[in-house]
């Protein structure tokens, strides 16, 4: 576990000295809200109920963007071989990776929150629990699918392409456990319903993280 | 490695015998449906194209297991094959389903959960052709073979997508009982049967051709070296 916290601290140290991935996924994030309320009908109802479902496709898009950007940083120069060749053991690189990843995520996520409910007509305070608790749930398994993904797709010249192509299906259960969680938090709805989602979001987060736990070390042998 | 021949011909020809047979069947012996009319008979090729497909993505999930457990190439190749024909069974699901719908719902496509995850798990295995494309070689085969596991996850929750969210996929087989009038279902089983048996000579003849393009590969690169 002290290896998995000693790479996140030093993505986070990095980001924390560049600032790249998390300012322009925000702007990124900013821009696709935006773009997205111009293709409904100004002043409809369409756009509030489909607000959930943009947000999170933002979230998912951002995420890809977010989790090429780190990647890369680590092909350039080597520096995954280097992590590899580390004493580590490839799963506390596979958990290192996963929580830098998802402190990324949610920082970006703290930034769009309040422009997302400005923009689209909610209270940012309302429904605050179940939509965090949802994104945090949903982050995970998105992350833990993510950093699978990109280190399988890391030394492939169309990685850009391939990576959504593969991570996007893959994400269904999130996608689908993330939006009617925001949706339920949202407009009020029953909490119940919440916490079924939630709970399914929980079982999907550890098939997932078990999943990348076991097959990482496979997929980064040599 | 006579039993190995005779599986080689008997094989398609159960096959072909089979699926000649849900032919004659669905065409003459079946009853026609009475709201549906003539246009309930795609049903049973979509239902077997479906069996077909679902059972060669349980096949790719098995295959990509044994391949990471041995490492032994014949597993990647058959997990390849099975892909393959899963891809190529998947779409038939989603030609013939618009077929269908088309004169019954009146539309060739809706958002049905079904339809989506199903149209999702296409997607989830032509992610896997894709990236066996991309990545050749051993590295490849591990990395889709983990691809193939991961995919998999996929296939459960099409099937509980109509527990899940309720929609207007028909549901034909519940627990213990079949929504068919009687003289439907000998019909289907013979479907099913003929095309979970296409499916398996297409998956052997298909890593069969692999086998052999890998071996002529081998070949000429020796024969360049030398």
């Amino acid at each position: 576990m002290k290896a998995a916290l000693a790479i996140a601290r030093k993505d986070l140290v990095l980001e924390l000295r560049g600032r790249e991935v998390i300012v322009l996924l925000s702007v990124f994030g900013f821009l696709i809200l935006t773009l997205f309320s111009l293709s409904a009908q100004a002043g409809s109802s369409a756009l509030t109920e489909l607000a959930p479902g943009v947000l999170w496709i933002t979230f998912l898009f951002a995420g890809v963007l977010g989790l090429g950007r780190t990647f890369d940083r680590e092909r350039e120069n080597g520096c995954f071989h280097g992590l590899l060749l580390s004493p580590a053991d490839p799963v506390q690189i596979y958990w290192g990776k996963c929580l830098s990843t998802l402190v990324f995520i949610l920082i970006f996520q703290a930034l769009l929150w309040p422009l997302f409910t400005v923009l689209y007509g909610f209270s940012p305070v309302k429904g605050l629990f179940f939509s965090w608790a949802g994104f945090v749930l949903g982050d995970l398994g998105f992350v833990a699918l993510g950093v699978l993904l990109s280190s399988m797709t890391i030394h492939l010249r169309s990685r850009e392409m391939i990576l959504p192509l593969l991570l996007f299906p893959l994400c269904l259960p999130v996608l689908v456990g993330g939006v009617r969680c925001t949706t339920i938090a949202l407009t009020g709805g029953a909490p119940g319903l919440a916490w079924i989602w939630l709970g399914r979001l929980l079982a999907f987060d550890v098939i997932f993280v078990s999943l990348g736990t076991l097959l990482f070390p496979m997929v980064v042998e040599e | 490695m006579r039993m190995k021949k005779i599986i080689d011909w008997s094989l398609p020809l159960a096959a072909l015998f089979f699926i000649e047979a849900a032919i004659v069947l669905v065409l003459v012996y079946a009853p026609v449906e009475r709201s549906m009319g003539i246009v309930q008979k795609i049903f049973y090729f979509h239902l077997g194209s479906a069996t077909a497909a679902f059972f060669s993505f349980t096949l790719v999930l098995v295959f990509s297991l044994a391949f990471l457990a041995t490492r032994a190439a014949r597993w990647e190749m058959l997990g390849l094959a099975a892909a393959e024909t899963g891809v190529l069974f998947c779409t038939l699901v989603l030609l013939t389903g618009p077929l269908w719908a088309r004169p019954v719902w009146g539309k060739w496509w809706v958002w049905d959960p079904r339809l989506t995850t199903t149209l999702i798990l296409w997607f989830l295995y032509v992610g896997y052709l894709v990236l066996r494309q991309a990545m050749p070689g051993y590295k490849g085969a591990v990395v889709s073979a983990v691809y193939g596991i991961l995919a998999f996850v996929d296939v459960p929750i099409v099937y509980f997508s109509i527990r899940w969210w309720r929609g207007i996929h028909p549901i034909v087989i519940r627990k213990g009982h079949i929504g068919l009038a009687a003289g439907m279902v000998p019909p289907l089983l013979i479907s099913i049967t003929g095309f979970i048996l296409l499916s398996l000579a297409l998956l052997r003849e298909r890593a069969a051709i692999e086998r052999i393009s890998r071996d002529i590969e081998t070949l000429s690169r020796r024969i360049i070296h030398e």
